[in-house]
């Protein structure tokens, strides 16, 4: 780093050397259009700019790259425009339009283009390239990657008698690098028009394509003892249309709409299927091993949501206003099913019961809001919302033939999906009382009632209120505080249900069970809520300010039952902006959040009632993510003898510490985990030299460096794991330096 | 089963409801006897008059509206236009802020926007004008109800308004939401632009691409009706519905997953198995408790190491297959 930032100095030294002799170079040729463009620029703003220029980056960083392109080491065109007509204000011209780029010579480029006749209709386009990049160091020795069947290569051999990843013989020579990555790229077309004084419409159509490869997992088997699993790299070939068409109604009084939203889920590939690479496990049925062995998994299946929306508001008198949104939609997805399993090898004396999903949930969703200035300095608004899921996927009884590897021959361990429905009404009420000018109370009451289907607890209901008081008496002076406390209580718990109804009546013993009968799940249990939020303004001078924001949430699911526990977060930041002169700018901020996490569970090897209840067995977690984060800012406009220079510098730094800790009772072993870590540091260090109106060079030297570490990755290779073949990729880290020159010119 | 009462916690909601209400009317009463009346203000001669003080290089330059839509006099309504009150559109009648009173100072318009003047005056001159679309759901919104005042986001004078742009939009919103700024900072995040100049972090998404900031249908003012609706705005692959479904998943993404950034990817809210243990005491391997004897040099634990528990159930989303029941396939 100490050489990184000696670097940096000195090409700013020689970038500030060459800018002045450019400057003068330029300046009696530029003395001349200075004034014609003044004198142009009397009656209007000039708001078209290009910018064109190289980027440089000094290393290969896969990860710095991620979301914008700047991935190989090496030179890169950059390229930002902007062109824009507006028109004069009484020119009587209500024509406007926009044609800008960003970073068109980088993969996360994007272009709009906007065009919008002024209270008749609006035309854009939007046109957007995310990439993704996961990492590219992983290695596999499949072949055919992208495709969606993965074969090992000739050669490939396993040790006889040896079913873990230590029985692949030769792996390296046939491990081979890829990248997990993956692009979006979408076009968004919007139109809206004025139909009358009262009437709009607005239509809207997005098209996103995705591609690339991402990293899932392959498995065979199941269990502790016969589950083998490879990571495997699967090909993505989505095709997402969404559209959207609504009709909007507006006058003094009432307000409304009507319309559709549709999206459409395509996906080229359906299933992934892949040669098993290990020798044969005890428990798998013969010619699943190596290498006639296929595996297969259904990936993501085409879907679509349909949905009628309406909408309408009345204001019923000058201080009572009601509101309503109403909307049904069905998702639907009927892809055609697998066979239990791919492999010929295996018999499963029963067909599929169904040739496709037929899957369809109705989602219906109703918003009431009342809102009235019950007095000059009193607000009430209240709520109602009802959300309800009403999935209608049918009910049948499927064989499990435990990945591809075995079978299961008893049609009575046959288990029935367990299509998942829910509604849920949730009602508040609040009143904002102005007591005094800058002084404002607030408080409310809300409740939540949550029915659901098939899982643990079949009612809920949640009780809170809220409290807040808001200061802005004073100019230079402003603050806030907000409590909020709820409790959730189950009213309906069903403990194993959703377990015996997943298998065929009469099959389970009625006490059977799955998870321990003392777990809860954190997302529907009895649960505590306290919620804090505060934040202070200072603005002792207009050239200084600051400002202290922060929250604080604490959830407790109570003591003695196995699941979360316990869990809170804490932030806070703290903002300074100060403006020592009229071209100058320094702010700095810093955050520092707290995230808290306490569980508990119990080791049970086997359905064994005795371990099942048995103390000595329990183990308790307590994780805890650290993490400061820090940024200051300098920005100086109009510097040097006539203000032609801009400068600016940025020093971020991120550092994130995850802890966890994990203890165990009198028969569980365990040992302390490193800890996960994530410190990032970024400089950046920007000039603009303006040559003349029109024209300036930009110089941008920026050094980053992300270190990391991570336990589930570094020092895992390909065969680390006896039962799992993975990628072995390591954290992604870098260090870069990216310096880019260009030249803008504003016409 | 176990029932417990079902309406103990309606009738806790009802009695608070009542004392909120009852508390807030008597206040509300005493309030409105003492309104006081206004006086009626009169109108200046218009927006050039204005513009004469308050033009380029001046210290409250509010010239550059004009470049705006709300200059566009071809616009009939634009204040602007003609026949309607130009600057006082918005600012009110403020004939006396072109004068100076009896002892030399500058009465100030009816409507200045200015920090200790209180939102609810700020937002009835926006609302005046813009209350459909977007502004539909505002009365009773999360900024309505935070006395967020449109001027804090929005400069109307500017001839680029920061919020409306794709580059400037999320600083705007980090002057309030200083928490997701640092979120954004994190190795696992959505492509929104974080509080940094580095080209790591550059914006490829903004806010409003899944926040409503003037209100909405939907919870957390989203865009969409649901937590759900809205991600699968950009991830209908996990729309399904799947055979086999994951019942927390289908109910709210984020009881896993922290949608402005986290250090665990992807987006988790916490490190697997952990995470998933918090949910899951299965007998079997879900159940047993994961250390430091899982990874080198004292282990290699599948549940702690690579994929963890995705090693296995990697259709942690639902799984489309006939044997994919627990989510392996």
């Amino acid at each position: 780093m100490k050489n990184r930032f000696k670097y940096v100095l000195n090409l700013l030294v020689l970038a500030f050397l060459l800018f002045p002799s450019t400057h003068w170079a330029q300046e009696a040729k530029d003395e001349d259009s200075d004034a014609s463009d003044k004198k142009q620029n009397k009656e209007s703003v000039v708001d078209n700019e290009v910018e064109a220029g190289l980027y440089n980056l000094d290393h290969d960083a896969f990860r710095y790259g991620k979301y914008s392109g700047l991935t190989e080491d090496g030179a890169y065109a950059l390229l930002n425009f902007r062109w824009e007509k507006r028109p004069a204000w009484d020119s009587g011209d209500a024509i406007r339009w926009r044609l800008q780029g960003w970073r068109l010579g980088l993969d996360s480029r994007r272009l709009e283009f906007d065009w919008h006749q002024q209270g008749k209709q609006r035309f854009t386009f939007d046109y957007r390239q995310i990439p993704n990049n996961e990492f590219r160091d992983g290695l596999t020795p499949y072949r055919g990657l992208g495709s969606a069947n993965l074969s090992l290569p000739p050669g490939w051999e396993v040790t006889d008698g040896n079913n873990w990843t230590s029985g692949f013989l030769n792996l390296e020579e046939y491990l081979k690098p890829f990248e997990v990555q993956t692009e979006r790229k979408s076009m968004t077309l919007a139109y809206t028009i004025k139909v009358s004084a009262h009437w709009d419409m607005a239509v809207d159509f997005r098209h996103e394509v995705k591609d690339g490869l991402r990293n899932t997992w392959g498995i065979f088997g199941s269990g502790w003892s016969s589950a083998r699993s490879v990571e495997i790299p699967a090909p993505v070939d989505w095709t997402t249309d969404n559209f959207s068409l609504m009709f909007n109604f507006a006058d003094g009084r009432f307000q409304g709409g009507a319309g559709l939203y549709a999206s459409f889920f395509n996906n080229d590939e359906i299933s992934l299927t892949w040669q098993n690479a290990y020798g044969k496990v005890g428990n798998w049925e013969q010619g699943v091993a190596y290498p006639d062995g296929q595996g297969r998994l259904a990936l993501e299946p085409d879907n679509s949501y349909m949905q009628l929306k309406a909408y309408g508001g009345i204001n019923i008198n000058a201080k009572n206003r009601l509101t309503a949104d109403f909307s049904w939609g069905t998702m639907e997805q009927d892809d055609v099913f697998f066979p239990y399993t791919v492999n010929p090898a295996i018999v499963v004396p029963a067909d599929v019961p169904r040739t496709s999903a037929d899957a369809e949930i109705n989602m219906t969703h109703l918003n009431l809001r009342y809102t009235s200035r019950l007095a000059r300095r009193l607000n009430l608004v209240a709520n109602y919302r009802y959300d309800d899921r009403d999935n209608k996927t049918p009910r049948d009884a499927y064989r499990y033939v435990a990945a591809d590897a075995e079978d299961q021959v008893r049609a009575n361990e046959s288990r029935i999906n367990l299509p998942f429905s829910y509604t849920r009404h949730k009602a508040d009420l609040l009143l904002n009382w102005s007591a005094a000018r800058g002084i404002g109370l607030k408080g409310g009451v809300e409740w939540n009632d949550y029915s659901r289907t098939f899982t643990e607890v079949e009612d809920s209901d949640e009780i809170g209120w809220l409290a807040g008081i808001r200061l802005a008496s004073w100019q230079n002076l402003s603050a806030s505080l907000d409590y909020r406390h709820a409790e959730r209580d189950v009213d309906v718990y069903v403990g194993n249900r959703p377990y015996q109804e997943s298998y065929l009546p009469g099959t389970l013993p009625d006490d059977a069970w799955q998870n321990h009968p003392w777990q809860r799940k954190y997302n529907q249990t009895d649960r505590d809520r306290d919620e804090l939020r505060f934040r202070l303004d200072w603005f002792p001078t207009a050239a200084f300010n600051l400002g202290v924001t922060g929250s604080a949430w604490e959830d407790d699911y109570g003591e003695g039952a196995f699941g979360l526990n316990e869990a809170e977060a804490n932030s806070w930041t703290l903002d300074i902006a100060y403006y020592p002169a009229k071209n100058t700018v320094i702010s700095a901020y810093y955050t520092r959040e707290d995230w808290e996490a306490s569980q508990s569970g119990r080791t049970i090897y086997s359905f064994t009632p005795s371990m099942a209840f048995d103390e000595r067995q329990d183990w308790s977690a307590e994780t805890a993510d650290e993490i400061d984060t820090f940024n200051v800012h300098v920005g100086i406009d109009d510097l040097g003898k006539e203000g032609k220079f801009t400068l600016g510098f940025d020093y971020t730094f991120s550092d994130v510490d995850s802890l966890i800790d994990v203890r165990g009772a009198e028969k569980v072993d365990t040992s302390p985990l490193p800890a996960l870590i994530t410190e990032l540091s970024t400089f950046t260090v920007y000039g603009d030299m303006r040559i003349n109106e029109r024209s300036s060079i930009r110089l941008r030297i920026e050094s980053s460096e992300l270190d990391a570490d991570d336990f589930a990755l570094d020092n895992v290779s390909q065969d680390s794991l006896l039962k799992v073949l993975s990628l072995g990729q390591s954290t992604q880290e870098y260090d870069i330096l990216l310096v880019s020159a260009s030249w803008h010119y504003r016409f | 089963m176990i029932e417990y009462s079902h309406t103990r916690n309606f009738f806790k909601f009802a009695s608070a409801l009542l004392t909120i209400s009852f508390f807030f009317s008597t206040i509300g009463m005493a309030v409105a006897a003492e309104e006081e009346e206004t006086q009626e203000a009169e109108y200046s001669r218009g927006s050039k008059m204005c513009l004469a003080c308050h033009g380029e290089g001046r210290k409250q330059a509010a010239h550059e509206i004009l470049l705006t839509t709300m200059g566009t006099t071809a616009d009939p309504a634009s204040p602007m236009a003609e026949g309607n009150r130009g600057c006082e559109a918005c600012h009110g009648p403020s004939k006396a802020h072109t004068r100076r009173a009896a002892d030399g100072s500058r009465p100030s318009p009816a409507v200045t926007f200015s920090r200790d003047e209180p939102a609810e005056i700020k937002n009835g001159a926006c609302l005046s004008c813009h209350d459909n679309g977007a502004r539909f759901h505002w009365m009773g919104s999360m900024h309505d109800i935070q006395q967020t005042a449109c001027v804090d986001c929005h400069d109307a004078h500017a001839a680029n308004d920061a919020v409306l742009a794709l580059e400037t939009q999320p600083g705007v919103c980090y002057t309030c939401h200083a928490e997701q700024r640092a979120q954004f900072m994190r190795q696992s995040r959505h492509p929104v632009q974080a509080g940094t100049e580095s080209m790591s972090h550059i914006g490829l998404m903004t806010c409003t691409d899944c926040h409503a900031p003037h209100g909405s249908a939907g919870e957390a003012s989203l865009v969409h009706n649901t937590i759900n609706e809205s991600c699968y705005e950009c991830h209908a692959e996990k729309r399904g519905p799947f055979l086999w479904e994951h019942q927390p998943v289908r109910e709210d993404c984020s009881n896993c997953h922290q949608a402005h950034g986290s250090n665990h990817a992807p987006l988790l809210t916490g490190r697997g198995p952990w995470l998933c243990q918090q949910c899951h005491n299965a007998w079997n391997h879900p159940s047993i408790a994961n250390s430091g004897t899982g990874v080198p040099p004292q282990g290699a634990s599948p549940q702690v190491l690579a994929g963890q528990c995705l090693n296995c159930h990697n259709q942690i989303h639902g799984s489309n297959h006939p044997s994919g029941m627990r989510w392996t396939r």
